[in-house]
């Protein structure tokens, strides 16, 4: 267990128990289904997916605001997987969390001030200089106007919100960053500061992101590794590089293939891998392969025989029985 | 791309210095908002006025130099009628005189709608917290607790809690004044009071139930998850500001409400008895008298009439402003 690591994910899995309104019938919902994943210190990794193939679970999960059901996470050398909540809260502090709807993750009810200060209150820390210096220095930080300590959240627009829920998350200064898609409510071009202002606060206060998106563009643009995940299960990660320019997984491929190029005749040219059919019900997920009923490419053993991640190379990580031939872009 | 997002960061409208926009808390937008509202401030002055006036009654009665107790047999004739047009109205007897024993109506009324707001406000003050207390329990720890109310809440709401109210009172205020809690009257107060909160609580309950169950689902929560806040907190300091609202909406509509719940009861003969009045004692009286004396019958119900509207003008007005969708 190497210390470079600031979050370890191990076999993590979170599986929902649905009830059904009669009877006593119960479905377990593979939200996410063994995964395993590492945080470098100061890394973005990128986790994408479509809808529904539980990235926004781990992130969750790694806050521990659900319990794991199996596996590990080990959060800078110390396995926090079965703190309880009291024990938690010296890690708490360390990771934060920011939101994907900067409407409903700022109580209407308070200040940017109380909204912030709320931080140092369940911490019990006395920043230096006084809270209203901190609070006021945040909002510089993410570049919002100090005055604007005492308005209240409908007073901002979204991208202003996101600043807010973006220094409400550095009030403790953490370690680790858990973003759950924090720019696919805002405008695209908000959205560009909103990334930019991320990165910023990387390069000066040595953070690491976990960077849960489905906007691949912005992936590109931020993570230093991307993950991608597929019902619950990682199908492939690789450096970002790597990744975009070298897609080995059949559904990398297509999630690629989707992503449009501002260049009419490249775009015209292009080959496009359309997935027939939808995205398996997590509760019921196939055999073998949870990519197969989709995958252009499935075999009798892909039904089978679910694939075990293979590092194939240093920095390209696998699950797949037969990858796309490498090395064309 | 990563060129051209660095481009747009050069535009940062996050900083806009100059036009100072004045503050506006959520509480001041509220009241601007009732004060734009054309019947919400009319039915404030109308309902303080009567509220005023039932807690003032004695000071009032003493200044008009009239007495609710006093019996003024000079103002009826021989058939114990009020001598005089409109029920005896005079200037000594602003709305005249009871027919029968000759009590003073007005302070009559003064003295009962004092009765009437105190039933109203400690039932629906004490509902409040009951339903508060419940709703918030079931909506934000789910599970059997959830359950157990929702059940309990359905069993009381199907009650034929009317009948039981007629049935029950007599025994219960028996028993009541068998433990040297409170005697007569004020043991006929009580009776109804608990009636009425032990019927009234689940509504409020639901309500809250509902609006904790979707609050608890916002991110804001899940934020104060995220940085270690206690469950005694999160439901403090996040939940009960976006609840309070709601609770002033339902103190300002279920006012009214009991009012006139208490006004059924008496008139029925199941609450206050004489030689106490209230409006509903006054109503089932002048029911006698219509014939001969129908202002006794006009006057306090306009009274009930206009407080009991005044009341829900005001509850609407305050739902209308507090109402955070059109915003």
């Amino acid at each position: 267990m190497s210390s470079d690591n600031i979050l370890e994910l191990q076999g993590l899995k979170k599986h929902f128990k649905v009830h059904s309104t009669f009877g006593r019938g119960k479905t377990v919902v593979k939200a996410v289904d063994g995964i395993d994943l590492v945080v470098g210190r100061g890394e973005t990794v990128g986790l994408v997916g479509e809808s529904g193939c539980g990235k926004t679970t781990v992130g969750r999960t790694v806050m521990k605001i659900y319990e794991p059901t199996d596996g590990k996470i080990i959060f800078d050398g110390v396995d926090i997987t079965d703190l309880k909540r009291r024990d938690m809260k010296a890690y708490r502090s360390k990771m934060q969390m920011i939101f994907q709807d900067p409407f409903s993750s700022l109580n209407p009810r308070h200040t940017v001030g109380t909204i912030i200060e709320a931080a140092y209150i369940i911490h019990k820390t006395e920043p230096i200089g006084g809270r209203t210096k901190a609070i006021q220095n945040l909002l510089e930080r993410v570049g919002l106007n100090p005055e604007h300590i005492n308005r209240f959240p409908h007073e901002f627009s979204g991208g202003q919100r996101q600043r807010i829920g973006i220094a409400r998350a550095l009030a403790l200064t953490p370690k680790l960053i858990v973003a759950d898609e924090p720019v696919s409510a805002l405008d695209v071009s908000i959205q560009a500061q909103v990334v930019n202002l991320l990165d910023d606060l990387q390069k000066e206060l040595g953070l690491s992101y976990l960077f849960v998106a489905h906007d691949l563009s912005v992936v590109q643009h931020i993570s230093d590794r991307v993950v991608v995940m597929y019902l619950g299960k990682v199908m492939e990660i690789a450096t970002t590089t790597e990744l975009f320019a070298n897609p080995r997984h059949p559904y990398t491929k297509a999630l690629l293939s989707a992503v449009p190029i501002p260049d009419p005749i490249i775009e015209r040219q292009r080959e496009r891998i359309i997935l027939t059919g939808d995205l398996p019900s997590p509760a019921n997920p196939p055999a073998g392969c949870v990519f197969s009923t989709r995958c252009w490419k499935v075999q009798d053993r892909c039904v089978s025989e679910a694939p075990i991640p293979v590092q194939i190379s240093p920095n390209h990580t696998l699950a797949c029985h037969f990858p796309e031939p490498a090395g064309k872009l | 791309m990563p060129k051209s997002v660095k481009d747009a960061a050069l535009i940062e409208p996050a900083k806009i210095e100059g036009e100072e926009v004045t503050l506006r808390t959520p509480k001041q937008i509220a009241l601007a908002r009732f004060k734009r509202n054309k019947v919400g401030p009319y039915s404030l002055y109308v309902s303080l006025f009567f509220i005023l006036a039932a807690f003032f009654a004695p000071v009032i009665t003493h200044l008009w130099g009239l007495s609710s107790t006093d019996i003024y047999t000079d103002g009826l004739d021989e058939f114990a009628l009020p001598t005089g047009g409109f029920g005896g109205i005079s200037w000594q007897h602003p709305f005249g005189l009871e027919p029968g024993a000759g009590r003073d109506v007005f302070s009559m009324l003064l003295y009962g709608s004092r009765i009437s707001f105190t039933v109203a406000l400690v039932t629906s003050v004490a509902s409040i917290g009951i339903g508060m207390i419940v709703g918030i329990a079931g909506g934000f720890f789910r599970g059997r607790i959830d359950a157990l109310i929702g059940r309990y809440s359905d069993f009381l709401f199907a009650f034929p809690s009317f009948f039981m109210i007629i049935a029950l009172s007599y025994p219960m205020v028996d028993r009541v004044e068998k433990t040297g809690i409170a005697r007569g009257n004020n043991a006929r107060l009580l009776v109804l009071i608990i009636f009425f909160v032990f019927f009234g609580w689940p509504g409020f309950a639901r309500l809250i139930r509902a609006q904790s169950m979707s609050l608890r689902e916002r991110d804001f929560i899940m934020a104060a998850q995220a940085q270690g806040a206690s469950n005694w907190r999160i439901i403090t300091k996040e939940m009960l500001p976006n609840l309070w609202p709601t609770a002033i909406v339902f103190l300002s509509l279920s006012l009214p409400g009991y009012l006139s719940a208490e006004a059924v009861f008496s008139f029925l003969g199941v609450g206050i008895q004489p030689p106490a009045s209230t409006f509903g004692l006054v109503l089932s009286d002048a029911v006698k008298y219509w014939k001969v004396d129908p202002s006794y019958l006009f006057i306090p119900s306009a009274m009930l009439i206009i407080i009991v509207l005044a009341l829900n003008l005001l509850g609407d007005a305050v739902r209308d402003a507090l109402d955070t969708k059109s915003e």
